[in-house]
């Protein structure tokens, strides 16, 4: 499965969500994870997977290294061969997750081989309204709206008022700075936590499961 | 660095056009490819792969492991072993 996190605006938190899902389906599903980064030369992943790594080869499946928290492979130009090495990397990846910068016309292009895009803004005008343009013209099906950094849950309201549904919410938590600190993905620096049962929530989103239950959950799940 | 080559001409090119620049894409590569391909590199007579593991890699403890390995899948298993075991390295590098 092919998972995209895009946004028209930067600096919404694409990055740490797609570093922090990776690691979490890697974790805690056992999944085999590859996190495609795509923002040419300017690698927030870089953070967790150290700064000496090159990025080698055109093509997707070409300069790929194993870290312990997931696969990561750094996109220096787009992919001459993308449709056939994406039929490669499914072929031994369960998620392939692409880390996209606001550029309109990558999000695009790479729109019709993503089973999922996560269209990530947070609770401010600007983010609001140049995503508004973006989900106008994107395949609604694909679609879900995460928010992220939320700090006052009446924003949701303005927000589902332009977009619908909103389909998960992730709010505003120091633990993200504290990981991007210590450069270890949440999920491998800590066990328990609100931001990680957020994130939980997200990987049920991609794989129909939850591991992370609140205890009213696992009372009703113990009685049904 | 340990698992991946030092320089863009060390990469390894495949029959198929690929160029393996770590050992990641070497065992996708191997995961992906059909027998035919495999026994163009591992046959009875040579082992491409050795040297390259050995001299652009500088893996001797691996090249050493699949020296005498023919069977793709056996190939498969000994290079997933390694990067397993190889994990603990990557993540302080």
């Amino acid at each position: 499965m092919i998972v995209g996190f895009f946004s028209m605006k930067g600096g919404v938190g694409k990055s740490t969500l797609a570093i922090n899902l990776s690691a979490y389906l890697r974790k805690f599903y056992g999944k085999k994870v590859i996190l495609i980064d795509f923002n040419f030369y300017n690698y927030s992943s870089k953070v967790f997977s150290g700064e000496n790594l090159l990025e080698y080869g055109d093509n997707l499946c070409e300069g790929i290294y194993p870290l312990k928290y997931f696969h990561i492979k750094f996109v220096k130009r787009f992919p001459s061969n993308l449709e056939r090495d994406l039929g490669i990397l499914k072929a031994y990846y369960d998620y392939i997750v692409m880390d996209v910068p606001n550029d309109l016309n990558l999000m695009l292009s790479l729109e019709k081989y993503v089973d999922l895009i996560f269209l990530v803004l947070t609770p401010e005008i600007f983010s609001i309204f140049s995503n508004l343009y973006l989900y106008r013209i994107l395949e609604k099906n694909k679609v879900r709206i995460l928010v992220n950094r939320v700090q006052n849950i009446d924003d949701i309201k303005m927000i589902e008022r332009e977009f619908g549904r909103v389909s998960a919410i992730i709010h505003y938590n120091k633990d993200f700075l504290r990981s991007s600190y210590l450069k270890v993905p949440l999920p491998f620096m800590k066990k328990k936590g609100k931001a990680l049962d957020e994130i939980d929530e997200l990987a049920s989103i991609i794989t129909g499961e939850r591991k992370r239950k609140s205890i009213l959950e696992k009372i009703v799940s113990f009685f049904l | 660095m340990k698992y991946s080559v030092e320089r863009e001409e060390e990469a390894f090119i495949t029959v198929d056009g690929r160029k393996l620049y770590t050992l990641q894409d070497f065992l996708i590569w191997l995961n992906t490819c059909s027998e035919e391909k495999f026994r163009y590199h591992v046959n009875e007579r040579e082992n491409h792969f050795v040297n390259w593991i050995r001299y652009s890699l500088k893996l001797e403890e691996l090249a050493r492991e699949i020296e005498n390995v023919r069977d793709k899948n056996r190939m498969v298993d000994i290079v997933s072993r390694y990067i397993e075991g190889e994990k603990e390295i990557l993540e302080i590098i």
